[in-house]
Parts: structure tokens; C-alpha cells; sequence
């Protein structure tokens, strides 16, 4: 009987920790991964599951030259928005992030979008 | 997407396992087996332990250092005054100086043997073990209260065995025969009861941290089956040396000593080997679905949004 309700407590226990965990590193972002944005953009935003410090960010364009955006914040937050200071040609571009959890747990992705020309109405 | 500073934070940390659970270990044996060895082999082992808690000090302290310089993703942030202080509140912080404290407690009594200096080391020891647990994807699993005891007697485990075995090879050149076979069978016959726990807990805690076929083809659970491939190799060698080699030394022939030495060497390169490979799998991967729960064990600074 003893057996029986230890492996019920821990079964319990098991699926409330499935409950508990949260998912994914990055939610969200502006532009999208693999989006083509209409020119101009002026920001990227970068949503997390949860709060994170975000420690680097570069934009770059496809010949590999960085492109100027505002300097990151040192707060830890869940959501980053970010100016980008250079105005971007149309053509393929890819964010490179990098951004610490708890335990100093490092998590860091590319996100890659595309600028077209902008609409004319 | 690795840059030097994670190959070198990595590097470091990996070197830093196998110095800790080298020392550690080695301050178990010499705390279980010194009394049994004369006085010149008990001089050459505490030796031999300080220089593994030397350079396990140093590799700590180095990792400690240059951790910022990971979290940027340049060299550039190894100072960064902000993400010091991150490093220090985060559960990193606290284990870390319990494991420096550990260390230095090691290298400051290996100095001669005594019993007061042993009990300092066992305790130097035993904190330099109970740091893995204070830190790292356990620390902040919803189990923890499940997952830190597992975790505690996986890790000390490994640290009694492989820490036992460059001491049980250079032993066995220093002991006559039947000493140098009487101390190998005394290990021989715990690490026969005790390393079952290794498995027993590494697979209760894979259970809790893999929770599917898929999560176990991820790079988290690749790392998880290429330990556990490796670790049966271990056992496969840690058999042939128990059951073969060892009962041989007692003879004191030149060949059974150095098919014993061959076998340990063996077992100590393949144990180092998982203690890397687990260094590079819980500094560069997680478990998936821990990702999005770090963030709730940061201490929360927020600002308006820019």
C-alpha cells in the first residue's frame, strides 16, 4: 500500500511539473523570422517567454556589414524594442541575439527577414 | 552559432569537472584507505589530491571569470560590472563560492595527514560536491526536492570512483603486492554496491528532464545517450579490471601490474570523457521544456520599455 501511494505522489508530482514548465526562448519578433518587411523599418522587437537580460544584438545586412540600432538595455525584461538608426535597402538581413537566463543559462538565435521596397499608393 | 567565448568558457568548465571530481575523489580515497598505506604512498597521494584541487581552484575561479564574457557573446563583457552581479545573484553565484570555499578547504588541508586535517578535507570535499547541485538545470526544475538528491548521490558517486583511480594505479607501483591487492578489493567491493547508484539516479533524473522520444533527439538528449554510451563502456572496462586484473596484482608479477595500470588508465580516460561531454551538454544545451523557466528564477530589475 505504502508503494502504491509513494508512486502516486510522484506521478502527481511529474505531471505537475508538466504543468509548471514553460516553453520556448523566443516568443516573438518584429520583423518576423523569415518575413519580408515593407522598407523603412525602424525598430526590431524581440518577445521572450519570460523575463530575460538581454546582453547582445546585431543587425547585419547579407554582405555581412552591421548595421547601427540603439544599445541594449541592461534591464531584464521579456520584451525589447530596439531602434535601428541606419536606414535599411531593400535585400536580406539577420539579427543576431544572445540573452541570459536564470543561472547564468546563455540562449541566443539569428533571426533572419528581408526588406522590400516600400509601397507606393 | 558558438563564439571563442563559449569554446572557452566550455573549455574551462569541462577541465574544471575533471580537476573537481578528481580532488574530491581523491580526498574520499585518501580519507577511506590512508590509514591502510604506509607512510610514503599516504605522502604521495595527499600530493597528488592537492594538485588536482590546485588546478581545480584555478579552472573554477578562470570559468567564474570569463562566464561574462559568454553571456555577451564577446570578450569584451568579461568585466561587465552588470553581468558580474547577474552571475553572483543567480544560483551560479552562491555554488560557486561554495565550491571555491570546497577547494581551497581541500588545498589547505592535504598539507600532511592527521585527523583533523582529513575531516577538513571531507568536508572541503563534500561541499565541492554538493555545488553541482546548487546550480544548473536541477536547481531550478519544479523537482528540485526530487532532482537534488538524485543529483547528489549521481555526483558523489562518480567523484568516490573516479577519484579512486589514478590513486588506486600509482598505489599499486608504491604497495607491496598483497597491500596494494588488499586496498583494490576493499574498493573494488564498494564500488560494486555503489556504482549501480550512478545509473540508477542518472536515469531517474534523464526521466524527469527528457519527458519524450522527441526531447531525447534533441541535442540535450543526444548528449544524455552518448553518456550513457560511454558510461557502458566504462562499466564494460571497470568489469574487466575488477574481475580480472585486479585479483591478479596480489602475485606483485611486473604483468599483472601493468595490465591493471592499463585497465584503470582506461577507465579513468573514458569516466573524464562522460565528465567532459556532461561540461559541454549543461553549459551549451537544456532540456527543452526548461527554456522558457529560467526566466523565473531571475532577480526582476524591470524598466519601461524603450
Amino acid at each position: 500500500m505504502k508503494h502504491r501511494v509513494a508512486a502516486l505522489v510522484l506521478i502527481g508530482s511529474l505531471a505537475m511539473a508538466a504543468v509548471a514548465a514553460a516553453h520556448t526562448k523566443l516568443a516573438s519578433t518584429v520583423p518576423a523570422e523569415g518575413a519580408s518587411a515593407p522598407a523603412p523599418v525602424k525598430e526590431l522587437v524581440l518577445e521572450f517567454a519570460g523575463d530575460v537580460r538581454l546582453t547582445a544584438v546585431t543587425l547585419s545586412d547579407a554582405s555581412g556589414a552591421k548595421k547601427t540600432i540603439a544599445d541594449v538595455p541592461t534591464a531584464v525584461a521579456a520584451k525589447f524594442t530596439l531602434a535601428v538608426r541606419d536606414e535599411l535597402a531593400p535585400g536580406a538581413y539577420v539579427v543576431a541575439w544572445r540573452a541570459v537566463g536564470a543561472d547564468t543559462h546563455v540562449v541566443s538565435g539569428e533571426i533572419h527577414f528581408s526588406v522590400t521596397a516600400a509601397h507606393s499608393h | 552559432m558558438f563564439v571563442a567565448a563559449d569554446l572557452l568558457v566550455v573549455a574551462l568548465r569541462a577541465l574544471s569537472f575533471v580537476a573537481i571530481f578528481q580532488a574530491a575523489g581523491a580526498a574520499i580515497f585518501v580519507a577511506l584507505f590512508g590509514p591502510r598505506l604506509d607512510a610514503a604512498a599516504s605522502e604521495r597521494l595527499l600530493s597528488l589530491t592537492r594538485i588536482a584541487a590546485v588546478a581545480a581552484l584555478v579552472l573554477t575561479v578562470l570559468t567564474y571569470v570569463f562566464t561574462p564574457a559568454r553571456m555577451a557573446g564577446s570578450f569584451g563583457g568579461t568585466f561587465d560590472a552588470s553581468l558580474d552581479s547577474l552571475q553572483l545573484r543567480s544560483n551560479a553565484g552562491g555554488a560557486n563560492i561554495a565550491r571555491v570555499v570546497g577547494l581551497a578547504l581541500l588545498v589547505v588541508s592535504l598539507d600532511r595527514v592527521s585527523k583533523v586535517n582529513t575531516f577538513a578535507a571531507a568536508g572541503g570535499a563534500a561541499l565541492a560536491i554538493l555545488s553541482f547541485a546548487l546550480m544548473g538545470h536541477t536547481a531550478i526544475h519544479p523537482l528540485r526536492w526530487l532532482l537534488a538528491p538524485l543529483l547528489l548521490v549521481h555526483v558523489a558517486v562518480v567523484a568516490f570512483w573516479f577519484g579512486a583511480l589514478w590513486p588506486l594505479q600509482s598505489l599499486v607501483r608504491m604497495e607491496p603486492g598483497d597491500r596494494a591487492a588488499a586496498v583494490v578489493a576493499r574498493f573494488s567491493g564498494l564500488a560494486l554496491r555503489l556504482v549501480p547508484l550512478v545509473l540508477i539516479c542518472g536515469v531517474a533524473i534523464a526521466v524527469v528532464l527528457i519527458r519524450s522520444w522527441a526531447e531525447l533527439f534533441s541535442a540535450y538528449g543526444a548528449f544524455v545517450l552518448a553518456k550513457t554510451a560511454l558510461f557502458g563502456a566504462v562499466l564494460a572496462v571497470a568489469a574487466l579490471n575488477t574481475w580480472r586484473a585486479a585479483p591478479r596484482i596480489a602475485s606483485g608479477g611486473a604483468a599483472a601490474i601493468r595490465a591493471f595500470i592499463r585497465t584503470v588508465r582506461a577507465e579513468w580516460a573514458l569516466l573524464a570523457l562522460v565528465l567532459v561531454a556532461t561540461a559541454v551538454m549543461t553549459t551549451l544545451f537544456a532540456p527543452e521544456h526548461l527554456e522558457g523557466s529560467f526566466s523565473d528564477h531571475l532577480q526582476p530589475t524591470h524598466q519601461p520599455e524603450k
